[in-house]
């Protein structure tokens, strides 16, 4: 097989994406629970978590170049325990993209599509993640790259359109959530930062494999500041009330309306978040399969497409028993797996490889 | 393999095509509503009543004789239906049941809540609202002045609906004078919930023929007041004098006038510019607010002769002023007779001063009716408008 080559904009874009997709969905709610009003601190300590894992990315990429990361925890740990940990990981990721498929499909059922059935949405969400899938890693990235750039600009826009709502002593007084609720709030976002770790798998496909920290970090970098600019406005514009909306960035683009002849933005949300989150499903459902074929041994990922795919599909159908329940979890019991994953595993097998001096 | 895969996606697609018919939407399927209007209803043991107003298209074309339709003429028609249930959502169940059309609320502008629901408490309707996903947080909120059926039943004057015709009211006159001003749900709600804040909306009211100019119309819509209201019950009104001193002082005045007598004569002042800058002050433990007010303007119409020399000006601006600031005081005595914080003034000393607003939080209803508000009124005059001499009557020349 050909290898797949994906240079440091295409990681970069992808890895935007993969972060942000049901980032801007699920976390303004989960972080609007706890501490409202100093939301925006949540983005701060995201960076700060991400920037930190992307230290740990960076050096394992640096003593592994040519190694994914099955085959680098595989060589670190030994093939059982390697094994073990990374069918840990499958499963974490296997259940993780069930629930990113049932975030995405239902805002799009909730949104564009509220009388067609969830499975039909899921189909719709799922085909053409399955289909760039199947023709590899090159294929996710050249089209997320052309999805970033569009996206990108068009989120700036509509948060510009949004600038004569904001009232800034909406923030104030700054710390007034308290530290333990700041703290708190900061956990689902340090969740989410933990997916740069993905980026592991991805190194032997990098062209310039000795900026992986680098490319982490500009990607921790704008999806820190995007959730600053995205909290603040949560807050500027609502105050209080956004711990009420189901949706803060949908009502958001909802309300906007800078003027009386042009209205009804929400159509751009809509298409935005359907095309990042495009990249989101791509970028799991590659790794869920690759790490699949290579805990078999198989060089080629394509024949595991479509049997983990209908698993995904029953899965998302089966996990989620409805919007409330998701937000509990997600809240409540998700970091507290989710954090030793995607911090502990890289970390450890850092520590690890430095111990024994492997190279 | 590949082919497998290939021929299970297209088939997939083509039943991801197929199956999208669940979501097709003809637009004559629809009632798109322009306002709806919720109430308690009369003698019921329902607890809401709730009446949706749209404009129904009918097409006002005339079959010819070899049945080709004579003209494309569609004629906008107000419909009002009316509803009522134990919960605001059985309420429109009912309603859905009985009507061939979808229910479309993305097109609603305006919320109207009757003055009965409003004193109840508007936190379930509220609730109810902010979780109907496709209605717009752009809405208008209005209150209507006793029930709200009697408000349906204003004719419109100028446009064809009455919904329509409170919404041009609410746009267009909250720029032109300080009588009253507009509020959408998002605003209403984020007042609700807000600590240390209270919400405000203006209220609608039906006017006697006798007061309509246009006498073919039986009974129009009329704006100028504003219903306060504390945590999420309606305490009290606002005339439409206190109204103005109210929006000077949240920053909402766009222009309006403030008249005076000399020598038994009327001058009347119209401002046109206003600043308005508050600040927490300290009197030994207590903490009080002090609103500096900065009107600019001119005089609009004055009843008397004079030739509005540097001195006189000065003496009117000084009048002006004083005028200004006891109207803005009436105002805000009577916003904390009723203890409504519509001004969000605790919110401001929770922002500035959160220490003293954790001490304050618990009592904040009794301190913020003995709280000192201090209004100090610049009004200046910029012009007189007088070039020429005023033409009154020849006794007081």
């Amino acid at each position: 097989m050909r290898k797949e080559v994906i240079d440091g904009g295409q990681l970069i874009s992808i890895m935007f994406w993969t972060i942000m997709g049901t980032a801007v969905l699920t976390l303004p709610v989960l972080i609007g629970r706890h501490a409202p009003r100093d939301a925006w601190i949540a983005a701060v300590i995201f960076i700060i978590g991400g920037l930190g894992l992307s230290l740990v990315i960076g050096a394992l990429a640096k003593k592994f170049p040519e190694k994914d990361f099955v085959s680098c925890v595989e060589n670190v740990f030994g093939i059982w325990i390697g094994k073990i940990l990374i069918a840990i990981f499958f499963i974490w990721l296997l259940h993780t993209t069930s629930f990113v498929i049932w975030q995405i499909s239902t805002f799009t059922k909730i949104s564009l599509l509220p009388r067609t059935p969830l499975l039909i949405v899921v189909l719709i969400i799922i085909i053409p993640s399955v289909y760039a899938v199947h023709n590899g890693i090159e294929s996710v990235a050249r089209s997320g790259q052309f999805i970033f750039l569009i996206t990108f600009g068009t989120l700036f826009v509509l948060f510009l359109m949004n600038m004569p709502e904001v009232n800034i002593e909406n923030l104030q007084p700054v710390f007034d959530d308290g530290f333990n609720n700041i703290i708190r709030s900061s956990l689902a976002p340090l969740a989410w930062a933990g997916e740069i770790m993905f980026i592991l798998f991805l190194v032997p496909n990098v062209k310039q494999q000795k900026k992986i920290t680098q490319y982490s970090m500009i990607t921790i970098i704008l999806i820190g500041i995007g959730g600053i600019i995205n909290e603040f406005f949560y807050t500027a514009v609502f105050g209080p009330l956004r711990q009420h909306l189901i949706s803060p960035f949908y009502t958001l683009v909802r309300y906007i309306s800078p003027s009386d002849f042009i209205g009804r933005y929400d159509v751009l949300f809509v298409s935005v978040n359907l095309a990042g989150n495009f990249v989101k499903l791509s970028v799991f459902m590659y790794i869920l399969i690759f790490s699949f074929s290579k805990l078999f041994k198989k060089q080629n990922h394509r024949p595991f497409v479509l049997p983990v795919t209908i698993a995904l599909i029953i899965l998302t159908l089966i996990s989620v028993e409805g919007s409330p329940q998701l937000t509990n979890f997600l809240d409540n019991v998700f970091p507290f797996y989710t954090l030793p994953i995607l911090y502990g595993l890289p970390s450890v097998t850092l520590l690890v490889a430095k111990l024994r001096k492997l190279k | 393999m590949f082919k497998i895969l290939k021929t299970s996606l297209s088939i997939a697609f083509m039943l991801v095509l197929l199956c999208s018919c669940w979501d097709r939407r003809e637009t004559e399927e629809l009632l798109l509503t322009d306002a709806l209007a919720i109430d308690i209803p009369i003698n019921d043991s329902d607890k809401y009543e709730i009446f949706f107003i749209a404009t129904k298209q009918s097409s006002g074309g005339e079959q010819t004789q070899d049945g080709e339709e004579g003209g494309s003429q569609m004629e906008a028609q107000p419909w009002v239906a009316r509803s009522q249930g134990k919960s605001l959502e059985e309420a429109i169940n009912k309603f859905t049941v009985r009507v061939p059309r979808f229910i479309f609320l993305d097109d609603n502008k305006i919320i109207i809540l009757g003055e009965k629901l409003a004193q109840r408490g508007v936190g379930e309707t509220l609730d109810y609202l902010l979780r109907k996903r496709d209605l717009r947080l752009r809405n208008y909120i209005v209150i209507s002045n006793g029930r709200v059926s009697n408000s349906l039943a204003a004719s419109p004057e100028f446009e064809d609906g009455v919904a329509d015709e409170i919404v041009a009211i609410l746009e267009k006159g909250s720029q032109e004078g300080d009588r009253f001003h507009h509020k959408d749900i998002k605003k209403f709600a984020e007042d609700v919930v807000t600590e240390g804040q209270d919400a405000w909306a203006p209220i609608i009211e039906i006017i006697t023929p006798t007061e309509v100019v246009k006498y073919n119309v039986d009974k129009a819509v009329i704006i100028n007041k504003t219903a306060l209201f504390h945590k999420d019950k309606m305490v009290g009104i606002l005339d439409r004098e206190d109204t103005k001193g109210f929006k000077i002082l949240k920053g909402l005045a766009n222009r309006d006038t403030f008249a005076t007598e000399i020598n038994n004569e009327n001058i009347t002042y119209a401002y046109n510019q206003v600043k308005v800058n508050r600040s927490l002050t300290t009197n030994s433990d207590r903490v009080g607010i002090k609103y500096d007010v900065k009107l600019k303007g001119n005089i609009a119409e004055s009843h008397l002769y004079t030739d509005f020399c540097d001195k006189a000006l000065k003496d009117l601006e000084e009048k002006f002023s004083k005028v200004a600031e006891e109207e803005i005081k009436s105002s805000v005595s009577l916003m904390q007779k009723l203890g409504s914080d519509a001004l969000g003034i605790g919110r401001f000393i929770h922002a500035k001063e959160p220490d003293i607003w954790k001490n304050y939080r618990d009592n904040w209803d009794m301190i913020y009716q003995d709280i000192d508000i201090v209004v100090k009124v610049d009004a200046k005059i910029i012009g007189t408008d007088f070039i020429s001499k005023p033409i009154i009557r020849k006794s007081i020349k």
